[in-house]
Formats: C-alpha cells, structure tokens, sequence
C-alpha cells in the first residue's frame, strides 16, 4: 500500500499540470478518493501551485518595470550604430596589427608631449615661488623661509582640490550611475570609491612627486590598465567606455588646476599675463604663436592639453583592453596588458629618472662677515639638497680657467664661483665660527636669461 | 512570436534600432527575469542581472549567430552574468548571508515562499521559476535550459516535491 501510495504520488506534479495521460489520472482519482494521506498531499501540491502562480503573477509589476527600464537605458544612450565592418574604428579594432598602431600613436604622443611639460615643471616652481614670496616674504620673511612658504601654497592648493574634488564626487557617481546600467546601492558606492580614489592618489602624486606633471600622465596609463581590469565584463562596451571617459576627465582635474594656478600666480605678483615678453621673460619658448605665447595662453592651453591627453590615454587604454578581452584568448589579454604596462612604466621610470640637463649656470658672489665687513677665505658655498654632494678634493686643487660644478671654496678675497644647474634650488655656506646660511637660486636668474650668471652674495654671521 | 518576426527584428537590432530590440525585450524580458530570480534566489539581484543582461543583449546582438535562437542566447548571457555575480557574492558571504535576513525581516504573504524558494536547490528553483514565469510552458523551458521536454517534467516533478518537502518542514520558513 505505501509502495502505491508512492507511486501515485509521482504522478501528481504531472496531473496538476494536466500533461498525466487520461488513463494514469482516472487511476489517481480513483486511489485518492479511498487515501485521504494522498488527497490531503493532492491539495499540498495545487496549493502550492497556485501559490507559485499567485507569485509570478505578484511578479509581473517587476517584470514590467524591468522591461520599461531596459527600453529606457536604450533609448537614453546615444544612438550610435554597432561597428560595421569596413568603418574606420572597425579596421582599427579588428585587426591585431590596428591595435597595435592605436597603442603605438598613444605611447608616441605621450613621450613627444613630455618635452612641454617639462618647460612646465621649471615655470611652475618660479610661480609658487613667486606667491609664496609676494604673500610670506614680508612680515613672516623671518620665520618662513621661501620654501616652506612654496609648499604651503602647494598644500593649500591640494587641500583646496581634494575638498572640491570630494565634494562633486558623490554628485558624479550618482550621474555615472543614472546614466550607466547599475542601478544597486552597491554601484553608486562603487563609482564613488574609484573616484575618491583616482582624485586623491592624483593630488597627492601630482602635489608630493615634484610637481611633475609627467607623473600625472604615466598615472593616466596606470588608471587605464587598473579601469580595464576593473570595469571589463562589468558592463557593456559603450557603458565601461563612457564611465572610464568621465572618470578620467575628473581625475585630470587635479593636474589642469595646478596649471590653472600659475597665471593667478603671477597675476597676484602684479606680473602682466597676456603679453608676449612677459611670456618669453617667464621662459616660455617664442615659437608658439600668440596667444600661446603668453603666461595664461601657455597654462590654459597646457591645462586643456593634460585633461584631453590624459582622458585619451585612459579611454583609449581601457578600450584597447576591451577589445583584447573580447578574444576568447586569455593569452591575447594578458600580452596586451603586459604590452601596455611595460610601455607605460617605462615612460614613467624615465622621467622619474631623468637628470637635469648639464649644469649651465654660474653663480658668483662674494662671502662677508656681518659685523666687519671683511670679506671671509676658505668658505664652503655648494648647492644644497639637489644634485650630488660637491667633490671638494676636486674643488680645492682647481685652479683652470673652467669653474668646479656644484660647489666652491671662497678664495682669499671671498669669491666664490660655479657651475650649476638652471634650476629651482637652495645653496648653501658654511664656515667654522659662523652660522650657516642658505639662499635660493631660483628668484634671480629664472626670471631673466638663462645661462646668466647670477650673483649672490653672503654676509655670515658670527657664532 | 514566430520565428520568422523575430528574425527581421534581430537584422533591425543589429543595425542599431532600438524600437527593434523593445520588441525581443517585450517577449524574453519574463524569461531572463525568471532564470535570473531561479539562480539568485533574490528579487532585487535578479532584477539587476537581469537588466544587465538585457542591455548586453542589444550591444553585442552582432555575436548572435543567424543559425542561433535568440530565446536561448539571451538566457545563456543571463545565466553567465548570474554565474559572474554569484562568484562575486561568494567572496562576500557575509554580505549576502546579511541581505537574505534583512529580506526574511519584512514578512508579506510570500514570505514563506520565498524562504523556501531560497533554500531550495538552484536546479530546481531555475525550473519552476521559468515554468511559472514564461507562460507555463514545458516547451519553451525545454527550449531555454536546451534539455528535452521529458527532462523538464522530470525536473518539474522532483522540484515541486522538494518545495513541497521545505514548505511543510516544522520551522521551515
């Protein structure tokens, strides 16, 4: 009988639905209106049945919004067509040796556009230098010294752009998240955590790395391998496109406003930002064409520069990784990666590494005592905290008509002279009974002629 | 929808015509609702998998190959980003074990229901749920799990006597 009862109830899901063959279902009729276990299981089953009904039913609200939302996120992005073969892009995309040359064109850009940012680096350090001048120098000359004055406005500034770019930050993810396929609680925290991270390791390389913008953009390059990692299969092309484009438009924020910064630099030192000498004095090249020429052409045309160069670097980037992904080779993704990041960390290695240029400018000037005016023989004067340390065995035998490099001992009228480089530093005196003393080097000769000799002279004074 | 319409909406998706595309949204949008709601267990995921998988549908409807059903491709990406999501949430378990009570703390009149949908295995819960949410149709389950009609049933039957089993269990909800 239990063995019966078994077997009857076997056949019950297919009765219910109404697919059990007429001769099965008069037997199970018939054996449930002698089994009240196997009728009461009967009515378990079609309850259960119209509670699953009752349920999809309950569902369809959902279904249909689903449906609404799918047609709405379509109709919301722009119509743009799939690839055909034979476009433009299509060639580009499709074949391995396009790819290449998309890869090649972006590497290449950014290595040929190293050399203007370079020109940059130097401007930038005589701009802070001269606000951190104009606004310290005069009541507080005393207590801060030209290069703290420099990195606090450095620091102001960073802490004026993470406040903002944390600010609009929340504002942003919630767009990307409207107008991209996420709708969870989850995306927005998402989006914003690649935010908040992209934009502050942005400042803090750009503000702490030297003020390099060249760091900036190899950081681009890292962004687009770490968004192609992050965002692939997440999403569609088009979505994982356009929030890579956005995310690294905000994250060249950073950057572009550190350039943005220098015209309000100079025009806080009353220096005039629109003309052309004012430009050629600040050591901008006389070959770009006006208004390019000029201090705000120059930083307003470098600040647009960075912020397209850097969304292309990682748009470009991501798309490349997107494409290698769609392969069903992982091998195809993980050597165009590889490509990549090798390409990318050697531009930064370089850069990171790249020495000054030759030392090109001479620096004079004779070393007094305060009190006696005499003029002092034997001192030490080299360059402090930039360069190597002066070869003073070398310094001292030296005796040609060539001035040593980086540093010199005053002879016994108290001059000194020697060679250095054109750049933003510090040199330093020392002399036994003395106080030592510091100058810097930057104020002078960057703002006239390069190759100049620049005379500073020290009035030490006694211990 | 037969087959001969929905070919000439697919050459139109391909195109790029999105009217085209709310066309096959409109027929598969309860199917890829119910595969997504079986393999998840959780409506709020199973709507989000399920939009994504609808989206993904239309940009990459180029891969569809003209031999192919679009009923069955658009379940297989379904139950791939479902897979891709539940391998996500595996690393996050304790997210997940969290999201599930704070959902059993809002009792309707599918609360019990939807426990034991929970707890019942994936296989099953895929079945009936595609069963219950695409017309009730042996058929067009056999067509989207790629299994026979016959297999359907049998996995129909094992999966109502399995609810059956959790729906009765002594503190089952």
């Amino acid at each position: 009988m239990e063995n019966h009862c078994q077997n009857i109830q076997e056949l019950m899901p297919e009765f219910i639905t109404g697919t059990l063959p007429a001769e099965k279902a008069d037997a199970l009729q018939e054996h449930i209106g002698s089994c009240p276990v196997c009728a009461e299981y009967l009515r378990a089953l079609q309850a259960d049945d119209r509670l699953l009904g009752d349920f999809a039913d309950a569902m369809q609200p959902v279904v249909a919004r689903l449906e609404d939302e799918v047609t709405d996120v379509l109709n919301r992005r722009s119509s743009q067509k799939p690839v055909r073969p034979g476009s433009g892009w299509a060639t580009i995309s499709k074949h391995p040796i396009g790819r290449l040359a998309a890869a090649a064109v972006i590497i290449i850009a950014a290595i040929a556009g190293t050399p203007l940012f370079r020109i940059s680096v130097k401007l930038e350090s005589v701009a802070f230098g001269d606000v951190g001048g104009c606004l310290f120098a005069g009541n507080t000359a005393t207590l801060i010294s030209e290069h703290t004055a420099e990195h606090m406005l450095v620091f102001a500034l960073l802490a004026a752009n993470l406040a903002v770019g944390f600010g609009c930050a929340i504002t942003i993810a919630r767009f990307f998240q409207r107008r991209t396929v996420g709708r969870k609680s989850s995306t927005l925290f998402r989006y914003c955590i690649i935010l908040l991270a992209t934009y502050f390791v942005e400042c803090l390389v750009f503000a702490a790395g030297g003020l390099t913008p060249v760091t900036s953009v190899g950081l681009a390059f890292i962004w687009g391998i770490v968004f192609g990692f992050w965002f692939r299969k997440r999403a569609s092309v088009d979505d994982t496109l356009r929030t890579t484009f956005f995310v690294s438009l905000y994250s060249s924020f950073p950057a572009a406003s550190f350039y943005a910064f220098i015209p309000i630099a100079q025009l806080l030192c009353g220096k005039a930002i629109l003309s052309a000498a004012g430009g050629a004095n600040s050591g901008i090249p006389g070959f770009f064409p006006w208004p390019m020429n000029t201090v705000l052409g120059f930083f307003a045309g470098l600040s647009i520069a960075t912020i397209v160069f850097k969304t292309v670097i990682t748009t470009g980037q991501v798309s490349l990784l997107m494409h290698f992904a769609e392969k069903p080779l992982k091998k195809a993704l993980i050597a165009g990666s590889i490509i990549v990041a090798v390409c990318a960390s050697v531009l930064v290695l370089l850069q990171l590494f790249e020495p000054p240029g030759p030392p090109t400018l001479v620096i004079t000037g004779v070393v007094r005592d305060a009190k006696t005016r005499q003029p002092l023989a034997g001192v030490k004067v080299w360059d402090d905290g930039y360069g190597p340390e002066p070869r003073w065995d070398m310094i001292a035998d030296a005796c040609g008509p060539q001035p040593p490099h980086f540093g010199a001992i005053t002879d016994s009228h108290g001059r000194y002279e020697y060679l250095t480089w054109p750049e933003h530093h510090c040199i330093k005196v020392e002399a036994p009974g003395y106080e030592s003393e510091r100058k810097s080097v930057y104020e002078g000769h960057l703002l006239h002629e390069f190759n100049e000799k620049e005379i500073i002279d020290f009035a030490l004074k006694p211990e | 929808m037969n087959s001969h319409s929905e070919k000439k909406l697919i050459v139109r998706c391909r195109n790029g015509d999105k009217s085209a595309y709310a066309g096959l949204v409109r027929a598969y949008c309860g199917r890829v609702f119910a595969i997504c709601l079986g393999m998840l267990g959780n409506t709020h995921d199973a709507e989000d998998i399920a939009q994504q998988a609808l989206l993904k549908g239309f940009s990459d409807i180029g891969e569809l190959r003209d031999s192919e059903q679009f009923g069955a491709w658009i379940s297989r990406i379904a139950k791939n980003l479902c897979i891709d999501f539940l391998r996500r949430q595996k690393r996050r378990r304790n997210a997940l074990l969290r999201r599930t009570a704070t959902n059993g703390s809002s009792p309707n009149e599918y609360s019990e229901l939807k426990a034991a949908l929970v707890r019942l295995p994936q296989e099953h819960r895929v079945v009936l749920m595609l069963y219950y949410f695409d017309g009730r149709s042996t058929k067009n389950v056999a067509e989207t799990l790629a299994i026979s009609e016959a297999a359907v049933h049998a996995r129909l039957s094992r999966a109502r006597k399995k609810l059956r089993e959790l729906l009765s269990a002594p503190g089952g909800s």
